[in-house]
C-alpha cells in the first residue's frame, strides 16, 4: 500500500440474505443438498475507491443506498462477503449516536470506558481528560449518569472522546446532526486541525452544504454502487440535482466552460470605456450554455445566455458590487408551458447560495408559452455587495409554481461573475455578503 | 505454535482491557440487583433457600442422609456450591453475546471478552459463598487443613471448563436462540445426574462410569474431597486426566467455533 493512501478499498461487497422466514434460514442450514432458500441483498455490490492521506471524504446517498454498510465495514464491525479494504492506522468511529457508552455510567466514567474501548490506557486517558470535558462543555452533568443526556449531550461526550485520542482516520455516521450550530462549527474546526496533520476524515450526512464545505471528496453511494466518485462540488451539484428532482444530471464539458468564461472577461475588457450605448437585441453576445452540467425534462431548452450591466451594451465580467445587471436567456420552446417560470442562483465559490430570484417568488407571472417557438427571457437585478471572489449563476425554466413544478431545464453555474472590489471590506474572506454604507453606524455614547 | 501465540495474545489483550472488564462487570452487578431493594443479598438468598430446601426435603422429609458418616449440610453445601458455580457460569455466558449486542454492533471490540465478562460476574459471587461454604463446614468442625490450598486448582479447572463452554455455546446462541432453552434443560438434567445430593460412592459397573464421564463431577466432587474428607487431586490420576482432556477440548473448540463465527455475529444480531 502506498504511504499516502489512507484507505484503498477494491471491489468490496456485502450480501444480506433475505430470508422469508425464520424457519427457513433453519432449513437451509440444514439442508443435506445446500438448497438455497433465500434472496441475496446487496448492500454494497462491488465498491472501489482510494482515498489519500489529508483528504476528507463526504458520502452522500439516499437512505438505504449502503452509506453505513461501507463505514461498519471499515470500523471492522462488519465483516465484507467478498473485497478487500486496508486502512493505513488507528480508526476512530462514531457510527451511532451514544454507541460505545453505558448509560449506567457518569460522563466521566464512559470517558474512560469509551477511551478504553477505543485502545487507550487509564494513563493516556488522564493526560487528555481535561481537554476531552472542556471541549465536551456539558457542565456538571459530566459526573450524572449518561442516562439523563439529552441526545445532543451524548454526541458531544461522544465526539469529544474520539476527536481527542488521535485517530489517523475519524469516521462520523451522521452524529453531528443533533449538535447544535456552535458545537457544530467547534467539530469542524478540530477535524480542519485533524486533516491539516494529513489525518483523514470519513463524513456521512444529508447536509450537503456541509459536505460541500468541508469533504474536497465525495463518494455518492446508489443502491450499494458507486454513483459517482470526485470533488465534492461537482459530485454534490449532481446529487442535489437526482434528489430534488430525479434527474440524471448531464456532464458538463469542463474545459468548453473556462473558455466560456475568459472569452467573456476579454470582451468586458474591450468594452470597458465609460460610453454607454443602450444594447440592440440583436447585438448581444451570446454563450452557448449546452455543453454544461444540467437536468431537466427538456419541454424548454436554454441555449444560450448572456449578462450586461443594464442598459449598456457593456458584457460583465467583472463587478464591483451594486451595479444593476440585465441577464439574457435565449430559449426554445418545446410543448406547451402555461406557467412558466425563470430564475436565477448566484452561488458563492463553495456552493453556497447566496441568493435566488424567480418569477413565482416575487409574483411576476409570465404568460403562457406555445411550442416550437424561440424566446429571450431578460431578468434585471442589482447586484448585491459582495467579498471578493468568484461566484456563479445557476438558471432555471420550469412549468408549475414554487412549490409544485416540473423542472424542464436546469444549468449548474451557466455564467461566472468576478467579484472584484479595492475597498478593504471586500477582501474579508469567509464571509459573503458585504453591508452597505447606509446600512451600517457607530457612535460614541458619553455617559 | 500459533495456538499458544493466540493465546498469549489473549492474555495480554484480557490485561489490557481489564478496565473495561471491570466496568463491565460492575455494570453487570448494577443490572441485576442494583434496582432492588436487597440489592447483592439476593445473589446469596436464593441459592442459600435452595440448599435449606434440599437439606429439609432429604435429611427431614425423607429422613435419610445419616449413613454417609458425615453431617449432611456440610457435606451437600460443599458440592452444592461449586455446582451453583457451573449451573450459573453456563446459563450466563451462553447468552453474552445477545446481552451485550451494543458492543458487538456498533463498534469494533474483541467479542472474545464478552463471555468472560459474565464468567467474572459469576466468579465473583462465588468467592463470597465460598466464604459461606467455609463458615459453614468450619460451624460443623470441619477446620482448615493443608487439602484447602488446592480449592485454586479447582476453581481454575472450572474457569477453563467453563470458557470452553461459554465461547461455544454464546456463539451458538446468536443464530439459534432455543440453546438458552436447552442449557437450562441440561443444568437441571446434570443437577440430579451428578452426584451432588447424593453420594456416589459404592456405585460399580457402567453406573460409576456414568459418573466418572460427567466433567462436572470432577469440579464438586473435588471440591467435597477437599473440604470433607481430605484427599489429593492427585490421588485420582486417570480421573484428572480425563478431566482436562475434556476441559481442554471444549475450549479448543469452542475457540475454534467462537472465531469461525465471529464474523456473522454483527450481522446476525
Amino acid at each position: 500500500m502506498y504511504s499516502n493512501l489512507a484507505i484503498s478499498v477494491n471491489s468490496l461487497t456485502k450480501i444480506y440474505p433475505l430470508y422469508n422466514s425464520p424457519k427457513d434460514r433453519l432449513k437451509e442450514a440444514l439442508h443435506p443438498m445446500r438448497k438455497k432458500y433465500h434472496d441475496d441483498f446487496y448492500a454494497l455490490r462491488d465498491v472501489t475507491f482510494e482515498v489519500e492521506k489529508g483528504d476528507s471524504l463526504g458520502i452522500v446517498g439516499q437512505n438505504g443506498s449502503g452509506k453505513s454498510t461501507l463505514l461498519k465495514i471499515l470500523s471492522r464491525v462488519l465483516t465484507p462477503s467478498s473485497g478487500s479494504f486496508q486502512v493505513s492506522g488507528r480508526v476512530i468511529s462514531l457510527l451511532e449516536l451514544g454507541s460505545g457508552f453505558n448509560p449506567e455510567l457518569t460522563g466521566l466514567e464512559n470517558i474512560y470506558f469509551y477511551g478504553t474501548i477505543l485502545g487507550f490506557t487509564k494513563k493516556m486517558i488522564d493526560e487528555r481528560l481535561d481537554e476531552i470535558i472542556a471541549f465536551a462543555d456539558i457542565g456538571r452533568f459530566i459526573g450524572q449518569s449518561l442516562k439523563t443526556y439529552s441526545s445532543g449531550m451524548r454526541s458531544r461526550l461522544a465526539f469529544s472522546v474520539a476527536s481527542h485520542v488521535d485517530p489517523d482516520i475519524l469516521i462520523l455516521d451522521e452524529v453531528l446532526a443533533v449538535g447544535d450550530l456552535r458545537f457544530k462549527q467547534k467539530c469542524y474546526r478540530v477535524m480542519s486541525d485533524i486533516i491539516e496533520k494529513r489525518k483523514t476524515v470519513i463524513l456521512v450526512s444529508h447536509d450537503t452544504i456541509a459536505i460541500t464545505n468541508f469533504c474536497n471528496k465525495t463518494l455518492w453511494l446508489n443502491e450499494g454502487k458507486i454513483q459517482e466518485y470526485g470533488s465534492s462540488s461537482e459530485i454534490i451539484k449532481k446529487y442535489v440535482g437526482f434528489m430534488t428532482y430525479g434527474l440524471e444530471t448531464q456532464e458538463g464539458a469542463e474545459n468548453d466552460r473556462e473558455d466560456t468564461v475568459s472569452q467573456s472577461g476579454k470582451s468586458s475588457e474591450n468594452n470597458s470605456n465609460e460610453s454607454s450605448v443602450p444594447l440592440e437585441q440583436s447585438n448581444i453576445k451570446w454563450t452557448g450554455v449546452s455543453q454544461l452540467e444540467s437536468f431537466g425534462e427538456h419541454g424548454a431548452i436554454i441555449k444560450e445566455v448572456a449578462l450586461y450591466f443594464k442598459d449598456t451594451d457593456k458584457n460583465v465580467d467583472v463587478v464591483k458590487g451594486g451595479e444593476w445587471l440585465s441577464f439574457f436567456a435565449k430559449i426554445i420552446i418545446n410543448s406547451n408551458i402555461s406557467l412558466p417560470g425563470f430564475g436565477l442562483k448566484l452561488k458563492d465559490k463553495r456552493g453556497n447560495g447566496v441568493f435566488t430570484v424567480n418569477n413565482y417568488l416575487y409574483k411576476r407571472a409570465l404568460p403562457e408559452l406555445k411550442a416550437n417557438q424561440e424566446i429571450i427571457v431578460k431578468t434585471d437585478f442589482r447586484f448585491p455587495l459582495l467579498v471578493e471572489g468568484k461566484y456563479s449563476l445557476t438558471i432555471a425554466i420550469s412549468d408549475g409554481d414554487q412549490e409544485n413544478h416540473t423542472q424542464h431545464h436546469w444549468i449548474h453555474d451557466a455564467i461566472f461573475i468576478n467579484v472584484q472590489n479595492e475597498e478593504p471590506k471586500f477582501k474579508r474572506t469567509g464571509n459573503i455578503i458585504v453591508l452597505e454604507e447606509n446600512d451600517y453606524n457607530i457612535e460614541l455614547i458619553t455617559v | 505454535m500459533s495456538y499458544l501465540k493466540n493465546f498469549y495474545y489473549f492474555n495480554k489483550v484480557i490485561y489490557q482491557q481489564r478496565y473495561i472488564i471491570r466496568k463491565l462487570v460492575a455494570r453487570d452487578f448494577q443490572k441485576k440487583y442494583l434496582s432492588t431493594y436487597l440489592g447483592m443479598v439476593w445473589a446469596f438468598i436464593n441459592p442459600l433457600v435452595y440448599i435449606l430446601t434440599i437439606w429439609f426435603v432429604v435429611s427431614i422429609g425423607l429422613r435419610s442422609g445419616e449413613g454417609l458418616g458425615y453431617a449432611f449440610l456440610p457435606w451437600l453445601v460443599s458440592a452444592m456450591i461449586p455446582w451453583f458455580f457451573i449451573r450459573d457460569g453456563l446459563s450466563n455466558a451462553a447468552g453474552s453475546l445477545v446481552d451485550y449486542s451494543f458492543l458487538i454492533k456498533k463498534m469494533y471490540f474483541r467479542v472474545g471478552i464478552i463471555p468472560l465478562i459474565k464468567l467474572f460476574t459469576v466468579l465473583i459471587i462465588h468467592l463470597f459463598m465460598l466464604v459461606v461454604l467455609i463458615i459453614i463446614v468450619v460451624l460443623y468442625g470441619f477446620y482448615p487443613t493443608i487439602y484447602w490450598i488446592q480449592i485454586p486448582y479447582y476453581l481454575l479447572c472450572a474457569l477453563v471448563l467453563l470458557i470452553g463452554m461459554g465461547w461455544l455455546t454464546s456463539a451458538l446462541m446468536v443464530f439459534v436462540r432455543d440453546i438458552k432453552q436447552t442449557i437450562e434443560v441440561f443444568n437441571t438434567l446434570f443437577f440430579w445426574l451428578t452426584p451432588i445430593i447424593w453420594p456416589h460412592e459404592g456405585l460399580t459397573g457402567p453406573k460409576r462410569l456414568l459418573v466418572d464421564l460427567n466433567p462436572f463431577f470432577y469440579i464438586t466432587n473435588g471440591y467435597r474431597e477437599t473440604f470433607i474428607h481430605g484427599k489429593w487431586f492427585f490421588e485420582q490420576v486417570n480421573l484428572t486426566i480425563y478431566f482436562w482432556c475434556v476441559a481442554i477440548f471444549f475450549f479448543v473448540v469452542g475457540a475454534i467455533v467462537f472465531q469461525k463465527l465471529k464474523p456473522h455475529y454483527a450481522d446476525v444480531l
